[in-house]
């Protein structure tokens, strides 16, 4: 029945250009995998995260301009910082929002893997923009820098943390990014009305940050071992 | 080059979605079919280690493929039965990004794709964005990435649900091929797309294995149990409700009725039975269940 199905079927002009395509495979099977992660790492950089970067570093020139138009530059630094946020978060959730995740557990990069990644290159685009966005406006503007940190990197590193740690534990991942926009809101309100009150010493802002640092890392450790323990759940304890 | 699945069972709450299951799949095609709800998904997902078992195991070259899974991976490619893609990648964008999370190399793998994309009909749409495709095309590309590191194991979770007729013979094609040289369980409603390709068909009901075999086999049971029938309009919606029907033709005022029955049917003559014949013949409840009153 199927060699009768196939004489049917086949196309020859189609069979034997596969036939020559076919001739591309590479004879062993172990050396078609990549066996340095850096290369992986960065080949995922490329494809994953170029576009959020430039998405980013445009939305900080966009938020600079805006800056000149209205006051409250500080503002426009938790901002940017929420925008930048909020693109990772949406790109984080949305990936099991679809059903991505069946596709990665069978793959070499395991969710887990990836999520390091996606933080590593979330820090990496927040400082990027961050430091960028206060070089144009300490041009323009009489800008802190070093305020300008406290307003962008401290907020993003503390609200980070805590959505790390409870984005396994809600269902509507929708309400976690609304939560997430709305906190920043309310953040950058706050601190366009205050900031210039404040008088907080560079110590105090290099402290703070260090100290937010420290407890964003803690929220990626705990979210990497729920999605370890999720694993764990999922191939068994033997495993 | 085997998988041994031992013993596997599912329960989720009271129910039992894979009820202690024993196979042994070789290099081949291998159809898996079943009515909603028998079990297939569950069980493709606990084969390619992403739902654990209950109890029981799967195997891949005499070992578990928990204690092995990294290597095993290396050896599998899966479509799921619920394809998730992100939107805005290009297809081309996204089997690069598989083959990235896949760990295979940037010189292998740009080789592949073109292979692939050739081999699936979809070079012209190279560059289209995944959210602009039809269901069929999103398909096709789900197979693609699943063929990316050329697997010995391929599960395919419904292939060809959404394709055209044409793309369906491609598909086949390229499916029987593949089966050549890998383990290719694929699961599907529809029994004429395994029918022709399948090495061995396994037929699940309610979480268990009703028969795994041959098609040739299989149908070898169905012998002297399928019959055609030639009646008048009242005859024929007697047979609907009191026989199994699996299909009905109307020529002027003459109804033409293929009949699954373990008992002879009068003026009936016995015919060829084809796998829709078995399907029906052990599904008719669910089918049944499906649509209702309208048969």
């Amino acid at each position: 029945m199927k060699e009768k199905y196939k004489k049917l079927e086949i196309d020859e002009d189609h069979m034997k250009q596969t036939i020559e395509l076919s001739k591309l495979k590479l004879k062993n099977r172990q050396t078609k995998y990549e066996e340095s992660s850096a290369c992986i790492w960065w080949s995922f950089f490329k494809k994953e995260s170029m576009k959020y970067m430039i998405i980013s570093l445009t939305c900080s020139c966009i938020l600079c301009l805006l800056s000149f138009a209205i006051e409250g530059g500080y503002a426009m630094c938790t901002m940017n910082a929420a925008l930048i946020g909020t693109i990772v978060l949406y790109d984080d959730l949305r990936s099991s929002m679809m059903g991505m995740e069946e596709l990665l557990m069978c793959a070499k990069l395991n969710p887990a893997k990836i999520f390091v990644y996606k933080s590593n290159i979330y820090l990496l685009m927040a400082l990027i923009s961050t430091l960028l966005f206060n070089l144009i406006l300490s041009s323009f503007h009489h800008f802190d820098f070093m305020v300008s940190l406290f307003c962008s990197l401290i907020p993003m590193y503390l609200i980070s943390a805590v959505t790390l740690i409870v984005v396994d534990q809600v269902s509507n991942k929708l309400s976690i990014i609304i939560a997430y926009i709305s906190i920043y809101a309310v953040i950058a309100f706050e601190v366009n009305q205050k900031v210039m009150m404040l008088s907080i010493s560079n110590k105090m802002i290099v402290f703070l940050l260090a100290v937010s640092f420290g407890i964003y890392c803690l929220g990626i450790y705990i979210h990497l071992n729920q999605i370890s323990n999720r694993k764990e759940n999922v191939y068994g304890i033997n495993r | 080059m085997e998988l041994i699945v031992d013993e596997l069972t599912k329960q989720f709450l009271k129910t039992v979605a894979v009820d202690h299951i024993n196979l042994k799949l070789e290099k081949g095609v291998i159809g898996l079919i079943g009515a909603n709800g028998s079990g297939k998904t569950t069980l493709m997902k606990m084969i390619c280690g992403i739902l654990p078992p209950t109890s029981g195991k799967v195997c891949w070259n005499g070992k578990d493929i928990l204690s092995q899974y990294d290597s095993y991976v290396m050896n599998l490619g899966y479509m799921p039965q619920h394809l998730g893609f992100y939107p805005s990648f290009t297809i081309q964008e996204f089997l690069e990004y598989m083959s990235v999370v896949k760990g295979l190399k940037k010189e292998f793998y740009m080789k592949k794709i073109d292979e692939l994309l050739f081999k699936l009909n979809l070079e012209e749409k190279r560059k289209a964005k995944i959210k602009s495709l039809s269901g069929g095309m999103q398909r096709r590309v789900g197979i693609a990435q699943a063929l990316l590191n050329e697997p010995k194991i391929l599960i395919l979770d419904e292939p060809t649900a959404g394709l055209d007729p044409k793309e369906r013979i491609v598909l086949r094609n390229l499916i029987s091929r593949l089966g050549e040289e890998s383990v290719v369980l694929l699961s599907t409603h529809i029994v004429s797309d395994v029918e022709s390709i399948a090495d061995k068909i396994i037929m699940m009901k309610k979480g268990k294995i009703l028969y795994y075999d041959d098609p040739e086999n299989l149908l070898n049971k169905m012998e002297n149990k399928v019959f055609e029938v030639c009646c008048e309009r009242k005859q024929a919606e007697e047979y609907m409700i009191n026989k199994i029907v699996v299909n009905v033709k109307k020529h002027q005022n003459i109804y033409t009725l293929r009949i699954v029955s373990d008992e002879p049917i009068e003026n009936g003559i016995i015919t060829e039975p084809g796998l829709d014949d078995l399907y029906l013949y052990h599904f008719k409840d669910e089918v049944l269940q499906d649509f209702g009153e309208d048969i």
